[in-house]
């Protein structure tokens, strides 16, 4: 079995990692409180849904797939857990069936994409629709509260001065680097991303693994909506819009191939850092909501072209030997 | 073959008519079809845009921005007592400007299309936020107002707008080389480069109708408000590609037509009016338009997967007699 060499992913690093650095650099110039350590904090704070469903999202377009319906099972998780919580439920169960829930959607993605060889986009879309409306319905449109309990803390404690959400973060992280650098199954999925049909001709179980990918990614969205709902201490039907577009942003803007089989998911997760960095120094600098999609709309165009023109550079050089 | 899809989409649209019928009579008086056909007007007009986007094998998220951008923009140089002709071709113009800008993106700087346009759909809303400082413009003169109120022989102005629309850009999809183009590049764009046509240009162009036709549906909305607000048409991108891909144009491109994308838009509002007639939830709406969508892509698929299996199974047994 020859593992995935490190060299060769991070040979080409993406935009993510320039941005990053010339954001950093800029807002700490500009503003004197951006480099303060509870800004610090509240940045990996407001992140940390963000980087897990850019992580999870990652994953999938490295098979060469799409998942549009993480924002709405951000929202379903919500009002789950939030329903739960609400009917004095053990907190452990709760957040257990959250996730168990976003991972139903997931594996249902994955089952219908593999097995019925369905588009992921349109399938996604689909499922986006009907858990988006399952969310709404179990409330009835309502946002959902519950005595004040430990799970509402979970978004407010620290542990070593970093964010326990984020302790998270780097938790499904190091899962990750595991899977992509260690384990046949991250070889199977750049291998799917790549070339599927020769994957199969080799015998591995494609469908199967190409299942799991989006089983992970519910998983995953299930655990960005256990954190969001303990963020915000209620349950809410609508807090996941426009979730699925960031994180696909995010994912490209790190390098990740729409075409799957090229990527590293660390520069997904550290351009969702990225993106939040944006939008966190241009509300200290005092610029509102409008300015802050403004700028996200630039970020991402500059950071696609600086990619593209990485690969152009890439690819001469390669000619060149 | 193409028929028997085409066929498909059509039977199940009767069908989903016939089962509404059957459980609510209203649904069939003239005032409500003629209702049916006004909620989807602003469907169909960006619809089209979607499709001639999707049939080149792109995909167009900034709709709903730039509409709301072009409705801003309208709103704005008509308070200030610019004349409507030169507000209306002012906003046309931003909304042909944002969708030219698209085109640039994607063609010339490779730039996927998905994230081109998103990135167009933020700093559009953004720019419309910016320009309204937060406040609702709303007020509008009667004779601008008429394009969407009007009506001409009982049929509302944005329903004859739209099948106007439809028929022009039929025609050009079907009869005119750079409609011929737009099927090719989605085909195959590197066979169509090499047989001389100017894919950048006409993939340039088929973004900026795009972005047209979401500034006028911007002002069709506007007027029919009587308000122009920054936070419209954020669910219009999703929409549209639902309506489209429920009408059979493949996400790939090369593959579809306009007029499945008026069959998608006709089975997309007859369930929601349908759903109001019965008095279901507005809560349940996306969920059965989800269902609709997963639903009718497994039906076409299984269909032409048979077909398919046909040909193969064919293809084998033609090479079997070939062998012996």
């Amino acid at each position: 079995m020859t593992k995935i060499n490190p060299k060769n992913i991070l040979q080409r690093v993406p935009s993510a990692v320039l941005l990053f650095i010339a954001i950093g650099i800029l807002f700490a110039m500009t503003s004197p409180k951006f480099l303060s350590l509870i800004n610090l904090k509240n940045i990996l704070l407001q992140s940390s849904p963000l980087a897990i469903l850019s992580l999870g999202m990652s994953f999938v377009m490295l098979t060469n797939g799409i998942d549009l319906s993480v924002g709405s099972v951000v929202s379903f998780v919500s009002i789950m857990t939030g329903k739960l919580l609400g009917m004095g439920f053990n907190i452990i169960l709760s957040i257990f069936i959250g996730i168990l829930a976003g991972s139903v959607i997931g594996i249902f993605n994955g089952i219908i994409i593999s097995k019925v060889k369905l588009p992921p986009f349109i399938v996604t879309l689909g499922t986006m629709g009907v858990s988006a409306s399952l969310a709404l319905v179990l409330c009835g449109g309502e946002t959902l509260y519950w005595e004040k309990n430990w799970f509402n803390s979970i978004a407010l404690k620290y542990f070593l001065s970093i964010p326990v959400t984020f302790w998270i973060v780097l938790l499904i992280f190091s899962f990750i680097l595991w899977v992509v650098h260690k384990s046949s199954f991250g070889i199977y999925v750049y291998g799917i991303g790549s070339n599927e049909e020769a994957l199969r001709l080799c015998g591995v179980k494609v469908n199967f693994y190409k299942a799991i990918v989006y089983l992970i990614n519910g998983c995953f969205a299930g655990i960005a909506g256990i954190i969001i709902t303990s963020r915000i201490a209620s349950g809410n039907p609508i807090v996941g819009i426009g979730f699925e577009f960031e994180a696909i942003a995010a994912a490209a803007i790190g390098g990740i191939s729409f075409f799957g089989g090229k990527g590293h998911p660390g520069f997904a997760l550290l351009s969702a850092v990225t993106i939040t960095m944006l939008m966190n120094g241009l509300g200290l600098l005092g610029f509102g909501m409008a300015w802050q999609y403004c700028a996200i709309g630039i970020i991402l165009i500059i950071g696609m072209s600086i990619n593209i023109l990485l690969e152009k550079i890439a690819l001469k050089q390669k000619d060149s030997k | 073959m193409k028929r028997i899809d085409a066929l498909l989409r059509f039977g199940f649209l009767i069908l989903l008519s016939l089962i509404i019928l059957s459980m609510n009579p209203n649904f069939g008086k003239v005032g409500n079809l003629i209702n049916i056909l006004r909620q989807g007007s602003l469907l169909y007009i960006l619809g089209i845009g979607m499709t001639i986007v999707i049939l080149t094998g792109g995909i167009d998220l900034s709709n709903g921005g730039v509409l709301a951008l072009s409705s801003c923009v309208a709103a704005i140089a008509m308070e200030k007592g610019v004349p409507i002709i030169i507000a209306v071709v002012i906003s046309l113009a931003i909304g042909m400007a944002c969708g030219a800008a698209n085109g640039i993106m994607v063609a010339y700087t490779n730039i996927p299309p998905f994230i081109a346009t998103f990135a167009m759909s933020y700093l559009a809303r953004g720019l419309a936020y910016i320009f309204l400082h937060g406040r609702i413009i709303h007020g509008f003169e009667e004779s601008f107002r008429s394009i969407a109120i009007e009506s001409i022989f009982g049929i509302p102005m944005p329903v004859v707008l739209s099948i106007l629309l439809l028929f022009i850009f039929y025609l050009m999809l079907e009869h005119t080389p750079f409609g011929m183009n737009i099927y090719a590049i989605g085909s195959n764009i590197e066979s169509c480069r090499l047989a001389g046509i100017k894919t950048k240009k006409t993939i340039v162009m088929v973004y900026l109708l795009s972005g047209l036709l979401s500034a006028f549906a911007g002002l069709v909305y506007t007027a029919r408000l009587n308000t122009a607000e920054p936070v419209i048409g954020a669910s219009f991108p999703l929409d549209a590609i639902a309506a489209v891909v429920i009408g059979g144009t493949s996400l790939a491109g090369g593959e579809g037509s306009l007029f499945g994308t008026v069959i998608g838009v006709l089975i997309l509002t007859i369930i929601i009016n349908g759903m109001n007639m019965m008095g279901i939830s507005s809560l349940w709406q996306q969920f059965v338009t989800g269902s609709i969508i997963l639903i009718m892509i497994t039906i076409q698929t299984y269909s032409k997967n048979v077909r398919l299996k046909n040909i193969s199974i064919f293809k084998k047994g033609f090479r079997k007699s070939l062998n012996s």
